[in-house]
């Protein structure tokens, strides 16, 4: 791989689509080995670290030297560090040494039972962490499934002293060999790692690259968290493909001060920047026209919008305040994907106005049609999600029969292609039931079914998202489950039996999420509501905000008759929610 | 000159929650725990860094969570500002 004396750009841009990422790495390691790859900020936007190519391959490799000497080939190596550059190179280590990375957030205090689940569940018998926060996170996990992890302390390992240079063939490690389990899609109780490969990787990064036509010269600025997978693949692996420059900070010096992310995108003269619909709902809120004084935001062509549902009123809303500052609406890119295609599916073409197109909402929602809203009340404007793309199959199918839709009709949107990921770790079952989903009229392909309802455009042909058939609720980018919440509403309740409590989300156009809960009223419940109503909902708030991040809007309570089950009694959430919108649900007033 | 200004702090912490989660302003009491109007680790960055903002501090995220009433908040912010 070594050998030329010199590498064409074509050859470079082969190379980058098709080799494994430690192998690219390596490869430009080679080429520009002093060229800054990621550069961190602190909370005060200030530059608090750098890593060159060759360091960042340096280090990497120093960790997979090390996990050599006491782990296996295919062992799960769990990964807790707090934003910054330890966490990439640890990644990065584990992939060059054929070891499994699985990629946590870190656990507070109360929220440890998610990590150890994932624990057990990847079957991890060692954990990278940064080495003052060894002991903290042993601690954690003491009498919990995660007890037996054997940790190493990230930042003692030496980097590895040379250069690729001396590395005379290319990687042996196999493109399908799995590379990270990503553990977004399941609740806490039934944790699901996705098994992404190393080809997944290369196939999805390169499909990023050429549909959004990115190269060594279109910087990048990202404040996602490395545990999301925005954060993680188009963040910190699609700059190596790439070989930009990309500057990184954590998501709550974004959240603190937004004006720090669009002083860091004019100030590096970005070209790719986004997150979820919040970050520009939450930017459009914060803005500041002083501290936008000389900020030039006109290199920023590529500003992405995915993770979440695109709200067109918040691009109108932000392109509106920083169009003085060199800001363009045609730069909004929404785009759609999900873990188990590994990220991206569709979004593009670039710099162009975003598509929308307004449907009657009540028509969509409950006939799975897509037609004019009979009224302008009726109406919901939603964002086309770009076009898939080339290297993706995608089919709108009807969940029931398995048939492809016919125009104007919403249907499951199912997803063939190499960047599918291989199936959920050590689950036959519901890797069956997701990934191997049959087109009757196309025998032998193997299709993911998303759990995302949608449809694509007939003018524009872009994929339209128009609601979910799975219970996954969410909220500013993150996936949350129902049950997650529900048990906790549970334990805050006392004593409630299971399947007693029932929370959906309802959308209703503008620009936040409003989530219920309904609970099943008991003689218990019924005792608290008349001693202190009032107290015990806020004890029920404050519990899952603390445990989840998430503020319940509405809280009812539902007598056992109102509360729908199935005859094995299951709580049936789509139907109690359906019965909610449409003003049916028997609740108690308060 | 203290009163008020905890008082000025109080007003725009309550007007946040409200924006927040669309209560009404007079239905937000100041010796409630935050938590129970829903207001996450997220929206405790959020609200510090509105408050630095609007009276040009620097405050600790933390704050929040050591303070976790609006009176409470308040009045700590007011000491931190003295």
């Amino acid at each position: 791989m070594f050998q030329k004396s010199q590498m064409t750009p074509n050859e470079i841009l082969s190379a980058m689509g098709n080799l494994t990422v430690p192998d690219a790495l390596a490869l430009r390691a080679r080429l520009h080995p002093d060229k800054t790859l990621f550069t961190f900020l602190d909370e005060e936007g200030r530059e608090a670290g750098r890593l060159s190519y060759l360091d960042a391959w340096r280090k990497a490799r120093g960790v997979a030297l090390r996990l050599e000497r006491t782990t296996g080939a295919g062992d799960r190596i769990m990964l807790f560090f707090p934003q910054g550059l330890d966490f990439i190179v640890a990644f990065l280590g584990c992939l060059m040494s054929g070891r499994i990375a699985v990629p946590v957030n870190l656990p507070t205090r109360r929220r440890v039972d998610r990590c150890c689940r994932i624990a057990a569940d990847s079957g991890a018998l060692a954990a990278l962490a940064r080495g003052d926060m060894v002991e903290s996170l042993a601690e954690c996990s003491a009498g919990t499934p995660a007890a037996g992890l054997s940790w190493i302390a990230a930042d003692a390992i030496p980097a590895f002293d040379g250069t690729p240079a001396d590395e005379a063939v290319r990687s042996v490690a196999d493109p399908r060999s799995v590379a990270f389990f990503q553990y977004t899609s399941g609740s806490t109780s039934a944790p699901k790692g996705v098994m992404v490969t190393q080809h997944n990787l290369t196939t999805n990064l390169r499909m990023m690259r050429d549909s959004w036509e990115l190269d060594h010269g279109t910087d990048m600025v990202f404040w996602q968290p490395h545990h999301h997978d925005m954060g993680l693949i188009l963040g910190q692996l699609l700059p190596i493909v790439l070989g930009n420059h990309t500057v990184l900070m954590a998501p709550n010096t974004f959240v603190r001060r937004p004006s720090l992310w669009l002083e860091a995108i004019s100030r590096y003269r970005a070209t790719l920047a986004g997150g979820p619909n919040f970050a520009y709902a939450l930017a459009a809120e914060r803005y500041s026209p002083e501290k936008m004084a000389g900020i030039d935001l006109s290199r920023w062509t590529v500003a992405l919008n995915g993770a979440d549902v695109v709200r067109p009123a918040t691009l109108a809303r932000f392109a509106a305040l920083y169009e003085k500052h060199g800001f363009r609406g045609e730069a909004f890119l929404p785009c759609y994907g999900l873990a188990e295609a590994t990220l991206f599916v569709s979004g593009g073409p670039v710099r162009r106005r975003t598509c929308t197109t307004t449907v009657d909402v009540r028509r969509m929602e409950r006939e799975r049609r897509i037609v004019e809203p009979a009224t302008p009340e009726g109406g919901r404007t939603l964002a086309g999600c770009g076009e898939p793309s080339w290297e993706v199959e995608v089919a709108i199918v009807d969940p029931a029969t398995g048939r492809r839709c016919v125009p104007g009709e919403v249907g499951e949107i199912w997803v063939a292609g190499e960047t599918v990921a291989a199936g959920y770790w050590r689950n036959a079952e519901a890797t069956e039931q997701t990934f191997r989903a049959r087109l009757e009229e196309r025998p032998g392909a193997s299709f993911l079914r998303t759990g995302d309802l949608g449809f694509l455009g007939p003018d524009d042909r872009q994929l339209y998202i128009g609601g979910r058939l799975k219970d996954v609720i969410i909220c500013d980018g993150r996936n949350l489950h129902p049950e997650d919440i529900e048990y906790s509403i549970m334990e805050a309740c006392q004593g409630t039996r299971p399947q007693s409590c029932a929370v959906f989300s309802h959308d209703d156009g503008g620009e936040r999420l409003t989530i219920v809960a309904a609970i099943e009223v008991d003689r218990e419940i019924k005792r608290r509501l008349t001693d202190d109503g009032k107290g015990f909902q806020t004890a029920i708030r404050t519990f899952v905000a603390s445990e989840h991040g998430i503020a319940l809007n509405r809280i009812l309570f539902v007598p056992p008759t109102g509360m729908r089950k199935t005859t094995s009694g299951k709580i049936q959430r789509g139907l109690m929610r359906q019965l909610y919108l449409s003003g049916e649900l028997e609740a108690l007033s308060s | 000159m203290t009163r008020l200004f905890a008082e000025d702090i109080t007003r725009r912490i309550i007007g946040f929650i409200a924006d927040e989660t669309g209560l009404p302003a007079d239905e937000i009491e100041d010796d409630v725990n935050l938590g129970a109007y829903g207001l996450t680790s997220m929206s405790a960055v959020k609200l510090i860094g509105i408050l630095e903002d609007a009276f040009s501090l620097r405050l600790s995220p933390t704050l929040v969570f050591e303070h976790p009433t609006i009176d409470e908040l308040s009045r700590a912010i007011t000491r931190h500002a003295a």
